[in-house]
């Protein structure tokens, strides 16, 4: 736990990449989203039906909007499709840094010049360890749902809120099966980060010797780091409901975009939280590159 | 009171051979679970003599004799049998005898029709006809399959074809997506089987005794077009007063979570159709749960299946709908009949609009499909947008077999039917709609009412041109749209503003339709636009400024392919779209951090 406090304050402390990292995603999914409101706004502003649209997310709207124009929905999954492409590329740049200092632990100050130039060095490394993952995720989504659905056998007898409960459930299973998956990616990442010359395969194998005897620890401490940002989520989604439910004009809506943004805000420090956590166990364990300075005693 | 009227409705179906030609079905059988097949007979009487000296009966389970039959060509079955072991149905005539006499040599099958031509000069009104039959059952099948000791007998046995008023016998096509039809009858049915099966059926056993290796069970059901069975040793059985009507349930131990739900749903389903339509005529509704036929929920006399694996669709919500449509049907299908091979929308169109109806009066119009986190969906709603998806061309009142894959029959047949009653029904008004479907129910109780039936009665009793609309919506290309294009304001004087809007429609909609003007004095003008032809100009002299107009306010054209452009606001707002794009950026959002951890 006295690690987890320590890599908060660590978060605390580079802020201000926090806010950037977390701006590079709002503007990318801008980027996409504004053709689709431009579009939307055509259709919707002079209508009296789309106002239903200001209570609820009343799917009838959505309905009327998408159904006569179907051709609109694909066009609008490939927005988010290359959006997700180009946000996974620039993030593989990025990552070089950002696992430098997590690893490194030097972040007060933060060397910018130290930061960019690991970006560019490890872009290739972590590209590769992202064509992996990609695999391994498909294969463990796959393998996931097949569990899931046969754990839920009996669940497929279930109705209302039992058939609710055993649908979180196996959503639960799944997340856990991905995030463990997500944990070995980034001590994998670390490796990389912590001892930069040596082959994938050694970096792989550095990992996954980091991974496996502290799996559990690993994925534990991440769901801890999680809990603040899903009751963030939960209070967000009720405080904008409600929002929007009480004002429901332009303050209402505003305020409803403030409280969802929060919540992605949230999301981004909740995953630096996590990097600067295993960076710092990481180091203990596999010092690299990072070894302190032996200090010679001249006895 | 009931057993008064069952009493009356016997008397008069024997004494009116036009209504009732076939009084009595008496099957004896035996179910045998080792070889998945029954064998028996089917005894009943000619009334009256066939047109073409002929008898004709149908042999149901040769749809499912391989996989290239009409019917199994659009199946999904059709896959699976070609990927197991699997044993393809059919039924087999051993020997026919007419009066006494062995006339199978003149016994003839062509698919699901069987044929025997008689002897020339031999009376065939009055006469008793006896088929011994044997039926294989499939293993892959929606309405007649068997998975382990467990089966599900739709058409198992041959049934009669229907006797027309012109004394000519109606045997149907049973192609893709054609569910059984046949003639109301008085059912006397024997079944022997192994001991220690539970029977689902209609009615309890009359009889349950044991025999040599066995147990005989006898029902006696009627007036019904059919009679079909749930075997299983499984099956346990529960009860409950629902009114009037004994609702027996049938489930799995690992299916009683569901129970409480069917209950209700029953219950409330029962009490409104009672209300709406018709008391329920049957002493018994039973429901048998079973997991091994791939349809969600089958309709049959007396009897709903329900597929318990559907159950955590949309949380549950969508078991709760799949219970209303098929106790639905109990009116519609079941004691109200029809043609569900030639006019498949009579029974699926008409008990898709009643479970919209039975949704929203008990759990309300907005969300009774999904209401979680701020999201709302209700059933209206989804079937609008399984109606989009239904391939151009379709026609909701085509025969079943000319549908040609899922998308068309379910959107063709259940959404945009489904929708097009609804418009029917308000554009008749409550007042209307009550009548129309309690003089339905009144008139052709027990009978088959043709598609020109429907439309007449709704002729008369809300007018020629809704019969003229209903028609045009039942055989046309469903391309309806409503809209409302211009909305402009022009001051003549001080005192007086002429307000012009342009409403236009295409795909035909031939009937008159509401439209409202807002003022910016607070006050709202209500018209009507004759809707006669594609588009008009409609000018308004008034003394304050229109703000917006809306066209066909209350959505009473269900068949309108888009409720957004029927109204105009002359002070748009960008806020919905503002809202959507708001809550896509945190979605999209989530995404990229799911995708690339930050």
């Amino acid at each position: 736990m006295n690690d987890l406090r320590k890599a908060f304050g660590k978060l605390i402390a580079v802020r201000g990449l926090w806010l950037n990292l977390y701006l590079v995603k709002a503007l990318t999914a801008t980027a996409f989203i504004l053709p689709l409101y431009l579009v939307t706004d055509s259709y919707l502003s002079s209508s009296l039906y789309s106002r239903r649209l200001l209570g609820d997310w009343d799917i009838s709207v959505l309905i009327e909007l998408f159904g006569g124009r179907i051709d609109l929905v694909p066009v609008f999954l490939l927005f988010g499709l290359a959006a997700a492409i180009i946000f996974l590329l620039i993030m593989q740049f990025l990552n070089g840094g950002i696992y430098y200092l997590a690893v490194s632990g030097k972040i007060s100050p933060v060397q910018w010049s130290d930061f960019w130039s690991e970006c560019g060095t490890n872009f290739k490394a972590h590209l590769k360890i992202t064509a992996m993952m990609i695999v391994v995720y498909l294969v463990l989504l796959i393998a996931g749902l097949i569990f899931v659905n046969m754990v839920g056998m009996a669940g497929g007898k279930l109705t209302g809120k039992s058939a609710m409960y055993m649908a979180g459930a196996k959503a639960l299973i799944l997340m856990v099966i991905m995030t463990t998956a997500s944990t070995f990616s980034d001590a994998v990442r670390a490796a990389i980060t912590a001892r930069p010359g040596v082959s994938f395969r050694e970096s792989l194998r550095t990992g996954s010797d980091f991974f496996r005897p502290r799996v559990l620890r690993l994925a534990g401490f991440y769901f801890l780091t999680y809990l603040p940002f899903l009751a963030t989520w939960i209070l967000v989604e009720i405080l904008a409901l409600w929002t929007v439910g009480f004002l429901g004009n332009v303050v209402g809506i505003f305020l409803e975009f403030i409280l969802f943004q929060i919540c992605s805000f949230s999301r981004t420090g909740q995953k630096l939280w996590y990097l600067f956590f295993i960076g710092g166990r990481f180091r203990e364990a596999v010092p690299g590159r990072f070894l302190p300075q032996q200090a010679e005693l001249g006895i | 009171m009931r057993r008064i009227i069952l009493a009356t409705l016997l008397l008069w179906g024997i004494t009116a051979p036009a209504l009732f030609p076939l009084d009595t079905l008496r099957i004896d059988a035996t179910l045998d679970t080792v070889f998945h097949q029954v064998t028996g007979s089917v005894a009943y009487k000619i009334p009256v003599e066939p047109a073409a000296g002929t008898i004709e009966f149908q042999l149901f389970p040769n749809v499912y004799s391989s996989d290239s039959t009409p019917y199994m060509r659009r199946s999904p079955f059709a896959l699976q049998n070609k990927m197991g072991d699997s044993q393809y149905g059919k039924m087999t005539i051993d020997s026919v005898f007419f009066n006494g006499l062995n006339v199978s040599a003149n016994f003839k099958v062509e698919y699901t029709r069987g044929t025997v031509a008689l002897p020339q000069g031999l009376k065939v009104a009055g006469g008793d006809l006896k088929i011994f039959f044997k039926t294989a059952i499939p293993s892959q099948g929606d309405r007649l399959t068997y998975r382990g000791k467990e089966y599900l007998l739709d058409g198992w046995y041959p049934s009669p074809a229907r006797l027309l008023p012109d004394k000519s016998w109606y045997n149907p096509y049973y192609g893709g997506f054609s569910e059984l039809v046949g003639d109301y009858f008085h059912f006397d049915v024997s079944l022997k089987l192994p001991t220690g099966y539970v029977v689902a059926a209609a009615a309890p056993p009359a009889l349950d005794s044991l025999a040599e290796s066995g147990q005989i069970v006898k029902f006696f059901f009627g007036p019904a077009h059919d009679f079909p069975l749930v075997v299983s040793p499984f099956l346990k059985t529960d009860s409950l007063d629902c009114g009037k009507t004994r609702l027996r349930l049938f489930y799995h131990s690992n299916e009683v979570a569901a129970l409480g739900e069917i209950r209700d749903v029953a219950l409330k389903t029962l009490e409104y159709m009672n209300n709406k339509v018709g008391p329920y005529q049957y002493e018994y509704l039973n429901v048998a749960l079973i997991d091994f036929s791939m349809a969600g929920g089958i309709e049959l006399p007396g009897l709903v299946i329900l597929h318990s694996g559907t159950a955590n669709l949309v949380f549950g919500r969508m078991f709760r709908a799949v219970i209303v449509h098929e106790i639905v049907h109990q009116w519609f299908y079941g004691m109200i009949g029809s043609d569900q091979v030639e006019s498949p929308w009579m029974d699926e169109a008409v008990s898709e609009f009643f479970t919209s109806e039975v949704l929203e009066e008990y759990w309300g119009g907005e969300s009774n499909m999904l209401d979680f986190a701020g999201f709302k969906l209700s059933d209206r709603n989804l079937r609008r947008f399984a109606a989009h998806f239904g391939g151009d061309g379709i026609k909701i009142a085509q025969p079943s077999y000319q549908f040609l894959n899922d998308l068309d029959y379910f959107s063709g047949n259940y959404s945009r039917g489904g929708l097009a009653i609804e418009t029917v029904d308000n554009l008749m008004g409550d007042s209307l709609s009550g009548k129309f479907w309690r003089e339905y129910y009144r008139r052709y109780l027990f009978q088959h009412p043709s598609e020109k039936d429907f439309l007449n009665l709704i002729g008369e009793i809300a007018g020629a041109r809704l019969t003229e609309l209903l028609r045009e919506i039942l055989h046309g290309d469903y391309n309806y749209d409503i809209s409302l294009t211009n909305l402009r304001n022009e001051r003549l004087d001080s005192l007086t503003v002429r307000i012009e809007l342009i409403c236009r429609k295409t795909g035909g909609l031939a009937f008159p339709i509401d439209y409202w003007v807002f003022l910016s004095n607070g006050d709202t003008l209500r018209g009507i636009w004759d809707g006669t032809i594609g588009a008009e100009a409609i000018e308004i002299i008034s003394d304050s400024f229109a703000t917006g107009a809306v066209l066909d306010p209350e959505q009473k054209f269900a068949v309108d392919r888009d409720w957004l452009n029927n109204s105009l606001l002359l002070s748009g707002s960008s806020r919905p779209a503002m809202r959507l794009a708001s809550g896509l950026l945190f979605l999209l959002e989530s995404v990229l951090s799911a995708v690339a951890g930050l």
